[in-house]
């Protein structure tokens, strides 16, 4: 425990628990506080003034407000991997053990290195990062060290997260966002109408303003009566309420994201939810605003709400000795709250002309002295406010001057409009209000309470009964007029002639350390030099100044800067218009935006009916796209280098097989299948005799190489063709579309099988021997079934068909069963495989092979090229239109130059052509690249490193001097065009 | 995210859905290749209703026409495609 312990913290008061205390560490220093407690209220508790540096000019600062719109109090939570940055002390529950640090000071922030040279100051000033980025190049480097070592926003956390985070999607039929008056009396008018409610609110318990003050209602504290309604509420079942939950982000159709720190023993660091309404109150509250004026920013500078927050939620005295600065009459409501705080009051400072101080006010004021039509001109102390200097608005020089360490603000109130705002309707300056309101332009979208512009507690508890009754007739429940009882309603002074200037008074906007935003060190004097270099229109404004940028995104600035420049320019408020409201309303971290969504939980994870055949036969497993797909299976002591070769040599020398399920499987069932085919396929398939396969390319709309697979007449009206496994999704997309959208006239019944057909494929010279023992009931010798041929047949008791096509090169068949007999298929192959030593190949064998033989896929279909690039131009029916046609022919007549598919081999037979790398010719062009490698292997059936290459222009084909490039391998290798395909050209092997 | 509502299967969310475009037919086949430029690269951006199609991929996996207004996000209505305009 510290030496001073908590000298604020007064004797009785406060929703603390002060049987419970809690020892915590700021800065490396030993504190107690109690549950219950924030970490700002511990800190002020202790008396510590100094919490935070501020971001550019590591000015000292202390906490100014008790709620989420916290400028100063920046801190960072945790050790290690468990570091959270860029919290808001006023956010931060105190816990038991709790270690939290200062950001943007060093060495420490009592004694700033930025801050006592003077540093940053005349480099940041307005329009800083727009004018080093216009500098000359370089300029930026210079300043970046510099910058990011003294102006840091905290430092992200190393390591794994160890925290829990969950999503979590609920429905209701009335959401309440906000739980103070407004919120809870639409609540209460719901309880029991046999809706699904459900009410968030931001704080640890119910009741929002009503914590914070000492209003009443029907005769007792507000915040006990906000506890028991929102207790009659928990137990009547329909509803749920959520606290220390936060609306962040009010989306389309009524979808309502809530961030939710859950506290205590929860395995969960916190959830966020989606919340789907049918209706929704946005009952979020004000936010009080400070006042512009020099030396605005020191220790003890608060909001004058929070004296009286501070006080009844955690029983503490902010200050010793106070002056009020106020422009309106709310702020006069602080006088109690400091009275009953044991805080003697100096004087009030009101902006105003004595005339237009409320009758109200005045009473409030009692005997403390008020100086009218006055502005605080400057204050000092070092680490905290000591004394305030006093003019009238006319005076150039303080004229009184008060000691005093705590300064109460209070400089109007701003309706909490983001969530309305995010809908994209801009809220209005109401000039009477001095505030912009919003107005809900959807049905089902109600605005109530203070958020609403209501500033009396009777009015705002009246607009959340009224909320509700919308929400019942919106719903079709009886909603009969009812009011809301509220003479016993005792509240605070509303605003009331709230007056501008909001800069102060004339001469403040010049004076030094007049901050508008408090968490980016923008000053009034800032925002005038931005508008005379020009940028006077808002959104540019707040560019070049980083006005409202912060971390609180201007909570407390954007409208205090937007009433500075309507005062400069002249301009009507309503006229300059606000910056876009931009979800989410708080920082989430991002964990919660992750929610569970990590690791192997990322991405879906697709399993193949052999996976666990493949594991069984040592595979190693490896992500394509959403599959896992056995990349190789190395035996006992082997590489996966040497496992691949082997793979290959006994694919090529004997048989192998390899899963094929994978495949997009189509069934199309009609008449019209083959008309229907030939329109989709660059080549002609309606020609296809039945038992035949032939190989097929479809294009995009525009002309561009979408897809290859193979089409199969499997009856003369029952057609099979396959996609990519890459582009299984989309080419069944792509022909729904074009079956039910664009030509619904075919006759044409389209069915996925992809998941109901397993296959492998067996390959090599002796793969119709393992076929013959694997199948029966059809004939396997090669003029029964040829390749390019389709039959039925069974495998063992099951059904099974059998496609006689080649991927490798080698005689090869490709044998699908019903899925869930996959492994007897596998059993059999196996079986029938022992005898000439059968091998299980994986994806790296496969690409391999299709390598060798040049097989094009999704390195050379890479939605760039039209058929004719990759070789595939004759393949193009040329006596009738298909999809892309017209676009094709309109490429070859506007392009210049035709891109060519080529094989490559390395000069030197040896050197391996490195993957992703650009083409140059030594020769011509210089390093001018002009074309790129596709696929690149050793390989294992030549001996020899080959690849597969798209030059931008087939003319280059004829270079003498090409080099593959990769500049992030730093390897250049010669190579010379050759070829394709690299074996086997004439096909013999898959014809056998 | 949007409520989408299938003519087939009702209220269903956004993420179940694929976005097709705007809901015009493609110029036949044999149409010349401006018209295929046209209607594949020149897009209307209208402030108000959109007809567009929706693929209902995670449910019933059929198109749909929907009627959405691009400024309220507002869904006045879904069909089948098949009298398409
Ligand atoms: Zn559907």
């Amino acid at each position: 425990m510290s030496g001073e312990g908590q000298i604020r913290r007064l004797a009785q008061g406060g929703m603390i628990d002060r049987a419970a205390p809690l020892t915590f560490r700021f800065n490396g220093r030993a504190f107690e506080g109690f549950a219950g407690d924030t970490l700002a209220s511990a800190l002020i508790a202790n008396g510590v003034d100094v919490v935070a540096r501020s971001f550019k000019l590591h000015r000292p600062r202390g906490v100014m407000t008790d709620g989420p719109e916290e400028p100063n109090a920046i801190v960072t939570v945790g050790e290690g991997p468990d570091r959270t940055p860029n919290l808001k002390a006023t956010e931060v529950p105190l816990t038991q053990g709790l270690v939290a640090t200062s950001q943007n000071c060093w060495p420490s922030v009592n004694h700033d290195f930025g801050a006592v040279t003077g540093l940053m100051s005349p480099l940041l000033g307005a329009g800083f990062y727009y004018k080093t980025f216009m500098a000359p190049q370089g300029a930026w480097t210079i300043y970046e060290n510099l910058i990011r070592r003294a102006a840091g926003l905290g430092r992200a956390t190393e390591g794994l997260d160890p925290d829990t985070y969950e999503h979590r999607h609920a429905q209701c039929d009335v959401l309440i966002i906000g739980a103070g008056p407004a919120g809870l009396a639409a609540a209460q008018r719901l309880a029991g109408s046999g809706l699904r409610i459900m009410l968030c609110d931001e704080r640890s318990s119910p009741g929002g303003a009503l914590q914070a003050t000492g209003e009443t209602i029907g005769g007792e504290p507000g915040a006990l009566w906000a506890r028991t309604v929102a207790q009659s509420l928990d137990s009547s079942g329909d509803t749920t309420v959520l606290q220390n939950a936060t609306a962040v982000w009010l989306a389309d159709h009524r979808l309502v994201t809530i961030a939710q720190r859950l506290e205590g023993d929860s395995p969960v660091a916190q959830r966020l939810w989606f919340v789907r309404a049918r209706h929704i109150i946005v009952a979020t509250g004000a936010i009080e605003r400070p006042l512009c004026f020099s030396g605005n920013d020191r220790p003890g500078v608060m909001l004058s709400s929070a004296v009286g927050a501070y006080r009844h939620r955690y029983g503490v005295a902010v200050g010793a000795r106070a002056v009020v600065h106020a422009n309106n009459d709310s702020g006069y409501n602080c006088l109690a709250e400091l009275e009953a705080a044991g805080i003697d009051v100096a004087t009030v400072v009101d902006l105003r002309p004595d005339a237009r101080i409320g009758e109200a006010a005045r009473v409030l004021a009692d005997t403390i002295p008020i100086h009218a039509d006055s502005h605080v001109m400057a204050t000092s102390g070092r680490k905290r406010l000591q004394r305030v200097e006093v003019g009238s608005n006319a005076d150039t020089v303080a004229q009184r001057s008060f000691d005093a360490d705590l300064l109460c603000v209070a400089g109007g109130w701003s309706p909490t409009v983001h969530l309305l705002a995010h809908r994209g309707t801009p809220a209005q300056f109401d000039p009477d209000a001095a505030a912009f309101l919003a107005q809900p332009s959807e049905d089902h979208l109600d605005l109530a309470g203070s958020a609403a512009g209501h500033m009396e507690l009777a009015a705002c508890l009246e607009s959340g009964w009224q909320a509700a009754g919308n929400a019942l007739a919106s719903l079709g429940h009886d909603a009969t007029y009812r009011t809301f009882d509220q003479s016993v309603v005792s509240g605070q002074l509303p605003p009331g002639n709230l007056a501008g200037p909001w800069c102060s008074a004339q001469g403040v906007r010049k004076r030094r350390k007049a901050f508008v935003d408090l968490q980016n060190d923008v000053t009034a004097a800032d925002l005038e030099s931005a508008i005379a270099e020009g940028y006077d229109a808002v959104e540019h404004l707040k560019r070049y100044t980083t006005n409202g940028m912060g971390t609180d995104q201007g909570k407390l600035s954007n409208v205090l800067a937007i009433g500075i420049v309507a005062e400069i320019t002249g301009r009507p408020i309503a006229e300059i218009g606000h910056t876009t409201f931009r979800p989410p309303y708080t920082p989430v971290t991002f964990g919660a935006l992750t929610g569970p969504h990590t690791g192997s939980n990322l991405l879906v994870t697709r399993r193949t009916p052999f996976h666990d055949l493949h594991l069984a036969a040592g595979a190693v497993m490896e992500p394509a796209g959403a599959w896992l797909y056995p990349k190789c299976y190395p035996r006992e002591g082997e590489t996966i280098d040497a496992a691949i070769r082997r793979e290959v040599l006994s694919v090529r020398g004997s048989v192998g097989v390899v899963d094929m399920a994978t495949l997009g499987k189509f069934e199309l069932h009609g008449p019209d299948v083959g008309e229907f085919l030939d329109r989709v396929y660059a080549n002609r398939l309606s020609t296809l005799a039945v038992g035949r396969c032939r190989y097929a390319v479809m294009l995009r709309e525009d002309g561009v190489v979408f897809d290859d697979g193979t089409v199969t007449r499997m009856a003369d009206d029952i057609w099979h063709v396959t996609a990519t496994t890459s582009h299984a999704g989309s080419v069944y997309r792509h022909l729904t579309r074009l079956l039910q959208v664009e030509w619904p006239e075919l006759e044409v019944c389209l069915i996925d099988v992809s998941e109901q057909w397993a296959g492998l494929a067996i390959a090599g010279p002796r793969a119709r021997d393992v076929l013959a023992g694997v199948v029966s009931d059809v004939a396997t010798e090669p003029d029964a079934l040829p390749f390019m041929g389709f039959r039925k047949g069974r495998a063992g008791r099951h059904d099974a068909r059998i496609y006689r096509i080649s991927f490798s090169g080698e005689l090869a068949y490709e044998v699908f069963v019903p899925a869930h007999v996959a492994a007897d298929l596998w059993h059999a192959v196996m079986e029938a495989g022992t005898p000439f030593d059968i091998c299980a190949y994986g994806y790296e064998a496969l690409d391999v092979m299709r390598i060798e033989k040049s097989h094009v896929a999704d390195g050379e279909i890479d939605g760039r090229n039209v058929p004719g690039d990759l070789g595939l131009g004759r393949m193009a029916k040329r006596d009738r239109p298909f999809l892309g046609s017209a676009l094709l022919q309109h490429y070859g007549e506007q392009r210049k130059r035709q891109p060519a598919l080529i094989g490559l081999t390395a000069l030197d037979g040896i050197t391996r052509i490195p993957g992703g790398a650009v083409l140059i010719d030594r020769n011509a062009g210089g390093r001018k690249p002009i074309g790129h490698v596709t696929a690149t292997i050793i390989s294992p059936t030549l001996g020899k490193p080959i690849a597969m290459a798209v030059l931008d222009c087939d003319s280059h084909r004829t270079s003498q001097c090409l080099c593959a490039v990769s500049p992030a391998a730093g390897l250049e290798v010669d190579v010379a065009v050759t070829a394709m395909p690299f074996f086997d050209p004439a096909g013999d092997r898959m014809r056998a | 995210m949007l409520i989408i509502p299938c003519p087939w299967c009702g209220e269903r969310d956004e993420s179940e859905f694929s976005y097709g475009g705007r809901a015009k037919p493609l110029p036949p086949l044999d149409a010349p290749a401006n018209d295929w430029q046209t209607a594949l690269h020149v897009h209307e951006n209208p402030d108000g209703w959109h007809e567009e199609l929706w693929f209902h991929g995670f449910g019933c996996n059929q198109w749909l026409v929907a009627r959405r207004h691009t400024r309220t996000q507002e869904i006045s209505g879904t069909r089948a495609p098949g009298e398409m305009s």
